[in-house]
Order: structure tokens, then C-alpha cells, then sequence
């Protein structure tokens, strides 16, 4: 408040409550000398309608006929149903954002399947396929390994393929790997290497690996047997032999003739006998494992006790 | 309003006529308040008074049909519409617009050593809501306004703004004294 506003309520009288209320009401013309000039302003304020004030009263007419909406002339709503549009929009899409999240989140629930970002394509393929059991259990064995391509039967055989002919054995790692992953049509349709050829020594070698670790009858024709290890079965019933006895003149240690063998040959320490072997350790092997009562009922290794060692 | 509208009776029936679509009833109601209502806009909005003035009626002929009440209370619901419809304006309208302050406005504005009544006898209603607003506060402006042009009391302008009666009360006074202050100078000595 100024100066002048505070010497304004000293040298005049301010105006009553009363005065206001007729000078707002109208009353007080003519009574009120003192204030003529505000009376006068306020009743040209409710002066009578200006015919220029009265435009625009057929469009309004109109909408009170038409129970409403056609915008009247100049009317500015237009501007709006953009933004009502927009915004009906984007809350729509919201909303079936929303609806879908709950409903997926509901069939999981009811489901009990919630799927996950961190599991890969190959697994959700495998979970789809009602795969055999054992196949099942390699396949979480594999997710938790954090890599789908390593499984302890895996690891076994690349370590064979690596001190021996990885050539060879890369085939058989790779069939393991198709039954472990539980495919049936692959592992079905998957021919293998020939244990007769080349591969022989390969396979062998990692059929004794297998064989000390394993816990699986791999000589068996079951779907679970690496594809690998029943063509090395069926190559030794056709030989009229065990899978020890056709593989005794392959094993390394066990013939001079062994592809790759000399003094010096790291299949001397042989998968799985090396201290230092990692295949030794390898996830999930076990120390009294299943490998202790090998297939021919041995509790040794395979190369030690094949028959027909001389 | 009663001294150029309607009386309750008659205003009853005005309404439900209007209610129906009557063409009569629907001018009754535009001639009364359409005046007032641009007064009202004008002093605040010069520019965009008849926009919003048209959207106020189709807001009142959109609703008319779910009013009930008296005379006073549709001036008072009216009036609602019409200050909401002015917020809408100014709240789109803030950011793009550059509105000067038209120059006959100032020229309304009698010096203090020059209050001619004449002048202020042969203002028009437009111009007095113009020369309120441009003497006053907002708020002081809004609630003379609204008494004067809505015929609203001051619970009734209470209720329109959203304030207390109190408010309303020391607000209008406050309107009141500082007009006269500088309409009627230092002649002006009350009681």
C-alpha cells in the first residue's frame, strides 16, 4: 500500500458497506452525489443490449434445437478435438498395453511357464519338445552351465578329440551333442562317424573317456547313446567283438600301429588319467561315479583291462 | 436480473421450454444474457470474446436439459461456464499470443484532475467493463463483474470463484474504494 492509499483513508471517509451494496444493486442513483461517477459507471455496465451484442443468435438457437454440437461461427472447440483425439489415442494404446502385460502375466500364472529373457532360443525349443528325461536333464545341465554346447559327456569327448584326432572326434561331439540336446530327429536321422574307417581310433578313445565317467550303458541301442558310440557298438557286434575287444588294437598304449602314437604322444596320459586332466573335474563328475563299474564290468579303466590286452 | 428478466415464474417456464428446443425460449435467454456474458468476456478476453461467448452457449444448450434451479442460480451457472471457458482460452492461448492493450482503453481512463460525468454517463457497457478491468486487480475486477453483469450475490460469487463469502466481501470493497478513488477523486466522502 502507497502513500497515497494510506492518506486516502484519512482524508475520506470510506465507503460503507451499505453504499457498496446499493451502488452494486443499482439503487443509489441520484442519492449518491459523492460516488455519481462509479454509479454511472456500473449502470452502463447493465445498460441494455447493443444490437451488435445480439450476434450470433440464430447459430445458438440452433444448437439449443439441435440439442447442441454444431460448433457456431468462430468457436475455437475445433482446436481441441485434436488434442482429445491425441490423447484418447495415446491413453488407448495404453490401455491395451496394459490389458495385454495383465493377461500374459495371467496365463503364466495359470500356466506356471513364465518366460524368460536370459533363456535361449534352443532351450525353449527343447522345453516344447517333451524331450526324454535324461535328454531334459542334460539341457538344464547345459543352461546352467551358461553355455548350450558343454555338457560334461561334451567336455569329455573334446578333450579326447584334442589329445587324439580331432577330426574324428568333432563328429562324435557333435552327435553327442544332438542327442543330448534332445532332438530326436537328428539324433534319429544322425548317421555318425564309420567306426570302421578313420574314425576308429577317434571314437575309441573317447569311448574309453566315456566309459570311465560315463553312467550309461553306451553299447546299448538306446536313443539315449551318443550316435557316435552305437555306430562303434554295432562296428564291434559286426566284428563278432566287445566294443573293448575292437577297440583294443586302437587304444592308444594298446598297439603300436595306434594312429599318432609315440613315446612323446600326449594320448599317452590318456582323457581322463591325467592329474592335471580338467576332464577329471568336469561338472558332474562324480569320483565314485558311475565310470567305477564300466561297461564289461570293470572297475578299471577300459585300456587297462580291454579284453584281448595282450 | 429480475429489473430486465424474469421473475422465478416466469423463468420456470422459459427453462422447460427451453429444455424442449423452443426457439422463443432460446432467444429469451440469448437476449438476457448474451450482452452481459460478452461484457463479461470482452473486459478480459477483447479479442476472443466471440469464440468463447460461442462456446458457452453450446456448453449451456449442450447441458441445459440436466439444469435445475431457480433464475439466480442459472445466471450462476452461466457465469461458471463462462469463467471456465475463459480459463480454457487463456491456458491454450498463453503461449502464443502477444496481446497489446488497445489504446481506447487508456483513453477510458479519466485523469484525476478531469472526471467528466458526462464522459462517464455516455460510456458504453463495454467500455465500463473495460475500464474496470483496466483500474483493477484481477480479482477485484472479476468479482465487480460478476456482481454487476451476473447479478450474483456475494455468496453466489463465492461460489463461482471458488472463495470464501468473506474473500468475496473485502475484495469488492476493496473494488470498490479504489474505483471510486480514481473515478470520483477526492471528492469522494462517504457517510
Amino acid at each position: 500500500m502507497s502513500d497515497y492509499d494510506d492518506l486516502y483513508d484519512v482524508t475520506n471517509t470510506p465507503i460503507s458497506d451499505e453504499l457498496a451494496e446499493q451502488l452494486l444493486s443499482g439503487t443509489t442513483r441520484g442519492h449518491a452525489a459523492s460516488v455519481a461517477g462509479l454509479d454511472a459507471v456500473f449502470h452502463s455496465l447493465r445498460a441494455p443490449a447493443d444490437p451488435a451484442e445480439l450476434r450470433g443468435m440464430e447459430a445458438a438457437v440452433t444448437a439449443f434445437q439441435g440439442g447442441v454440437v454444431t460448433p457456431i461461427a468462430g468457436s475455437s472447440s475445433s482446436r481441441r478435438r485434436p488434442m482429445l483425439k491425441k490423447l484418447l489415442t495415446t491413453k488407448a494404446i495404453a490401455t491395451i498395453g496394459a490389458v495385454t502385460l495383465v493377461s500374459a502375466g495371467a496365463a503364466a500364472a495359470a500356466t506356471g511357464t513364465v518366460p524368460s529373457p536370459f533363456a535361449s532360443d534352443r532351450a525353449r525349443e527343447v522345453t516344447a519338445q517333451h524331450v526324454p528325461d535324461v535328454a531334459r536333464d542334460n539341457v538344464a545341465k547345459q543352461l546352467d552351465d551358461d553355455d548350450g554346447a558343454t555338457t560334461t559327456e561334451a567336455t569329455t569327448s573334446t578333450e579326447a578329440a584334442t589329445t587324439t584326432d580331432a577330426a574324428t572326434t568333432t563328429e562324435a561331439t557333435e552327435a553327442t551333442e544332438a542327442t543330448e540336446a534332445g532332438d530326436d530327429s537328428l539324433a534319429s536321422e544322425a548317421v555318425g562317424p564309420d567306426a570302421t574307417g578313420p574314425a576308429k581310433f577317434g571314437l575309441c578313445t573317447a569311448f574309453a573317456a566315456h566309459s570311465k565317467h560315463g553312467d550309461e550303458d553306451v553299447t546299448s541301442s538306446s536313443i539315449d547313446v551318443p550316435v557316435a558310440f552305437r555306430n562303434l557298438a554295432d562296428a564291434a557286434a559286426a566284428a563278432g567283438q566287445t566294443v573293448d575287444q575292437f577297440c583294443a588294437d586302437a587304444t592308444p598304449g594298446n598297439s603300436d600301429a595306434a594312429p599318432g602314437h609315440s613315446d612323446d604322444n600326449p594320448s599317452a596320459t590318456a582323457p581322463g588319467h591325467s592329474d592335471d586332466n580338467p576332464s577329471g573335474t568336469a561338472p558332474g563328475h562324480s569320483q565314485h561315479g558311475p565310470a567305477d563299474i564300466a561297461p564289461g564290468g570293470s572297475d578299471k579303466n577300459p585300456s587297462e583291462s580291454a579284453p584281448g590286452k595282450p | 436480473m429480475t429489473s430486465s428478466g424474469f421473475d422465478e415464474t416466469s423463468f420456470a417456464d422459459v427453462l422447460a421450454a427451453a429444455q424442449r428446443g423452443d426457439e422463443r425460449a432460446a432467444q429469451s435467454l440469448f437476449v438476457q444474457l448474451q450482452p452481459r456474458l460478452l461484457r463479461f468476456l470482452k473486459a478480459h478476453e477483447p479479442r476472443a470474446a466471440d469464440d468463447i461467448a460461442a462456446e458457452v452457449w453450446l456448453a449451456v444448450a449442450t447441458r441445459i436439459t440436466q439444469f435445475e434451479g431457480t433464475w439466480a442460480d442459472f445466471r450462476a451457472w452461466f457465469f461458471t461456464i463462462a469463467r471456465r471457458r475463459l480459463a480454457d482460452h487463456r491456458r491454450t492461448a498463453v503461449r502464443r499470443r502477444t496481446d497489446v492493450v488497445e489504446a481506447e482503453v487508456f483513453e477510458l481512463r479519466p485523469g484525476r484532475d478531469n472526471p467528466e460525468q458526462a464522459a462517464l454517463d455516455s460510456l458504453s457497457g463495454q467500455d465500463a467493463a473495460r475500464l474496470i478491468t483496466s483500474s483493477l486487480s484481477g480479482d477485484q475486477a472479476e468479482v465487480l463483474l460478476l456482481r454487476l453483469l451476473g447479478d450474483l450475490d456475494v455468496d453466489q460469487v463465492a461460489g463461482v470463484m471458488q472463495r470464501t463469502p468473506n474473500w468475496v466481501r473485502v475484495t469488492q470493497h476493496r473494488a470498490i474504494r479504489n474505483l471510486a478513488r480514481l473515478i470520483d477523486g477526492e471528492i469522494v466522502v462517504i457517510r
